[in-house]
């Protein structure tokens, strides 16, 4: 399991951040993890994928869209650990830059 | 109405004022009985030698009523004046009026004349009541006339008299002393007037000076009088100027002496510190806003805001418009920083009150144009001026057209400004959705000039006269301005600035949340008001609540008796309510329905987007709306027709994509694929091109929002302790560069991949 808390954000140059100001970086980064995520699984999808992917949703059943994902993608916890660690990656050189310019 | 100045007749004989004036009139009055009571002191009559007193004279003791052009200072000298005349017990001179002055006058020369005559007819009337001296006071009077007018020789004068340099230097010895012994004199001649033998109080010679600034004597030679005569015990000088008029006089004259602005600022303000201590002067406030309304002429029974009331009556009778004077337009809409368009100064308020009598006269249409005209000249005149066309009218109300519907024609003048508002809040990064608003609330209206110079502002005064005007012009429906530009308005470029949608998680134009425009100070008060209500409705709503509150609102900006923003969230029901209103509105004249008309028809169709409807509800919600508007020809300013609408938005977008970049960025303008289909958009064929980008954006939302659920996203208390415990410089800039970093990165303008 991936872990967006302050202690990542420390660990990653953010410790100048406030409690609030962390708060509002990490649902940054998850909303950005999570449409990243979702456009690089709807990138790999053909059009009957994406019809028959929009068919649980048009019937509300997130769980049977979820098991649908796990069935046709098994990789997707690979893009979601791949588009997680790059965006750690990011902003840690952001911090990292940044703290060099401050000193 | 009375003419002939029969109010201020009123007013001296003891009306009730307006209460800005009845405030200072007491106390006026009672610092007058107090200077009256230091009299005896004054004159030190037990403790000084009447020679010594000039060596312990105070300073001006005159008082002054100061307040801008039309605030009542006038009347409320004349009911002062009018209040010491019926005391029977000091001597109040008949009002000076410096404009009226001949070459030769002055203050001191129209006083001791006033002084002779009302002295003379005193003691003629009643011997015993007034200065019982066998004749004494009237010579002493004399005396001091001659020695003004012999201080008032020039030296040019003596010069051209005297035989030699020795006559020269006597007779201008001479002419010194008279100046020196003037002051003397009037001091006798005030005791004698003023504290009389056998009198049983003493009194005050009230000599009333109405605006000093306006007269031909320059302005310092008049305070120099003034402050002689008020630095006389028993002589209390009332003038009353607005302080800008007087400055502009001083500054004026100063100027001509080739004196610096600067210096010439700093004299005038001691000048004036000399002539009118703090403590003797009463100042005039504006009318508050909330008071304009209210006004009425003394002596009168009607408010202002019953004529205005009566004329728009008499408007809508006539012309049958939606047209609703909002509530403001009588105090102002402080919260959005628009000030009342009602003049604030009394005698202006008077001239509105009595144009407005004619319009009483019902079924007379020459009286009610004739009326409009006059209203419209005195509630742009600060327009007129700012926008550099003093004397000119700021708008033109040509013959009426033969070939229209009769209606006159009116022509504008150069309109100085353009309608803005500023953002009262800040837009957040939106959790991606399919759909996504933020609404942020009209801090404020403001005027802007036209051209380059967006960061101005132009004075808000100026900028609620422009919308007075055309309140009266656009609003009322009694004018033809189909060939009228559009003017200062509120439209689809402001609701835009206060809006971000993002369709798909791609950030869009911005425009769907639409309200009619707003062109007259009442549609722009209640646009503005409705939009922020909508503002206030979109933090606690779904977006189909949110599309449906926005009907709801534009059918309140026509129709006050309308259901609420937040009625239920229906938007089929929202959506019936416009279409009834639609139809009551399309044969309306008026801007208020015009306006209603080209929302419906043009911008409530931008709501109609695969990310809020299903492919059949936009087919069919479009389809009823097609046939609705077919044919409909768009009642104002060559407004162009509905499809070309939707179809110039749609070119703007799509010409402005840029080559460089992800064309999926724009795939949100395919939503529109259904709504294009529906009305036969130009832009279809590329709009189906683009509908598969939509298509995968969709779905790709949805597919991160079920893959994201393999992240824990629950704090743990050893990080938190680790961070700063209170907002530092550098983690606001640090936040800003990371949430600036992801931005990019979700954008897919820069991909971090590698």
């Amino acid at each position: 399991m991936l872990r967006l808390d302050h202690k990542l954000l420390v660990d990653l140059g953010y410790r100048s951040l406030t409690i609030s100001q962390a708060d509002r970086l990490l649902k940054h980064l998850y909303d950005t993890m999570e449409q990243n995520v979702g456009l690089r699984l709807a990138e790999g999808m053909s059009d009957e994928q994406l019809d028959a992917f929009d068919a649980f949703f048009e019937a509300k059943d997130d769980a049977g869209a979820f098991a649908w994902l796990q069935r046709n993608f098994p990789d997707h916890k690979e893009i979601v650990t791949s588009e997680f660690a790059e965006l750690k990656r990011l902003l840690a050189d952001t911090a990292d830059e940044f703290n060099a310019e401050a000193l | 109405m009375p003419t002939w100045s029969d109010s201020l007749r009123a007013v001296f004989d003891g009306a009730p004022v307006p209460g800005a004036i009845e405030d200072l009139r007491g106390p006026l009055v009672s610092s007058i009985g107090a200077l009256a009571h230091e009299l005896p002191r004054a004159f030190g009559e037990q403790t000084v030698g009447f020679a010594h007193q000039d060596l312990l004279a105070d300073g001006s003791q005159a008082l002054a009523i100061m307040g801008e052009r039309g605030s009542g200072k006038t009347t409320l000298l004349t009911s002062v004046c009018g209040d010491l005349e019926r005391e029977h017990r000091h001597l109040v001179l008949p009002i000076m009026r410096p404009e009226l002055f001949g070459a030769a006058d002055s203050i001191i020369v129209t006083f001791l004349a006033e002084l002779w005559e009302t002295i003379t007819r005193e003691a003629e009337e009643n011997e015993t009541a007034g200065v019982g001296d066998g004749g004494a006071t009237v010579r002493l009077l004399e005396k001091a006339a001659r020695s003004f007018a012999v201080g008032q020789t020039t030296p040019a004068a003596i010069e051209r008299a005297s035989e030699s340099p020795t006559d020269f230097a006597e007779d201008l010895l001479q002419v010194s002393r008279s100046r020196v012994r003037l002051t003397r004199q009037l001091r006798a001649v005030v005791r004698n007037v003023c504290l009389p033998e056998g009198a049983p109080q003493p009194r005050v010679i009230i000599v009333p000076v109405d605006d000093p600034d306006l007269g031909r004597i320059p302005i310092p030679d008049i305070l120099t009088d003034l402050q002689i005569l008020g630095a006389i015990p028993g002589v209390v000088p009332i003038a009353c100027f607005s302080r800008s008029d007087l400055r502009n006089a001083w500054m004026g004259n100063r100027r001509f002496e080739g004196e610096d602005s600067e210096d010439s600022n700093f004299l005038l303000a001691r000048q004036l510190e000399k002539v009118f201590p703090y403590r003797c002067r009463f100042e005039l406030e504006p009318i508050a806003e909330g008071a304009r309304a209210s006004f009425q002429p003394v002596g009168e029974g009607v408010t202002l805001a019953e004529k205005l009331i009566l004329l728009h009556q008499r408007v809508v009778d006539r012309t049958r418009a939606l047209w609703m004077v909002d509530p403001a337009f009588m105090v102002g809409a402080a919260d959005l920083e628009l000030p009342s368009p009602l003049p604030d100064n009394a005698r202006t308020l008077v001239q509105l009150w009595e144009s407005l009598d004619v319009a009483t006269v019902e079924g007379d249409v020459e009286s009610l144009y004739l009326t409009i005209r006059r209203v419209l000249d005195i509630l742009t005149e600060r327009w007129t001026g700012a926008s550099g066309t003093t004397g000119d009218r700021a708008v033109h109300i040509g013959p009426a057209r033969t070939t229209s519907d009769g209606k006159p024609v009116p022509t504008i003048g150069q309109i100085p400004a353009n309608l803005d508002v500023r953002v009262g809040g800040r837009f957040v990064p939106a959790a991606p959705a399919v759909a996504s608003i933020q609404l942020a609330p009209i801090k404020y209206v403001l005027g802007v000039p036209p051209g380059q110079e967006r960061d101005r502002r132009i004075k808000p005064q100026a900028l609620v006269q422009i919308l007075s005007m055309q309140e009266f012009v656009f609003g009322s429906g009694l004018y033809d301005v189909q060939h009228l530009a559009r003017v200062a308005w509120l439209g689809n470029e402001d609701w835009s600035k206060l809006q971000r949608v993002e369709l798909g998680g791609r950030s869009t134009d911005n425009t769907f949340i639409l309200l009619p425009d707003a062109v007259t100070f009442s549609e722009v008060v209640r646009a503005a008001s409705l939009w922020n209500e909508l503002a206030r409705f979109s933090e606690h709503c779904t977006a189909e609540q949110l599309l449906s509150a926005c009907i709801r609102a534009s059918c309140l900006t026509a129709d006050p008796a309308a259901p609420p923003i937040a009625q239920d969230g229906d938007y089929d029901a929202a959506l019936a309510t416009a279409v009834e209103l639609f139809k009551k509105a399309a044969s309306k004249p008026g801007s208020t329905a015009a306006a209603f008309v080209e929302w419906f028809a043009c911008d409530l169709p931008f709501q109609w987007h695969a990310g809020f409807f299903s492919s059949d509800t936009i087919r069919e919600m479009a389809k009823q709306h097609s046939a609705l508007i077919d044919g409909l020809d768009l009642p104002r300013y060559g407004a162009p027709a509905p499809k070309d609408t939707f179809d110039s938005r749609l070119k703007r977008i799509l010409d402005a994509r840029d080559p460089q970049e992800d064309d999926r960025a724009y795939g949100w303008v395919g939503g529109y694929f259904d709504l294009a289909a529906a009305k036969e958009s130009v832009h279809l064929v590329e709009l189906g091109e683009i509908h598969r980008s939509w298509h995968r954006d969709v779905t790709g939302i949805r597919a991160g929002a079920s893959a994201s659920g393999l992240v824990n996203r629950t704090q743990r208390a050893g990080g938190r302790s680790a961070l700063s415990p209170y907002e530092r410089p550098e983690g606001t800039m640090l936040l800003a560069a990371a949430m600036k970093a992801l931005d990019h990165a979700r954008s897919g303008k820069i991909r971090p991949r590698t």
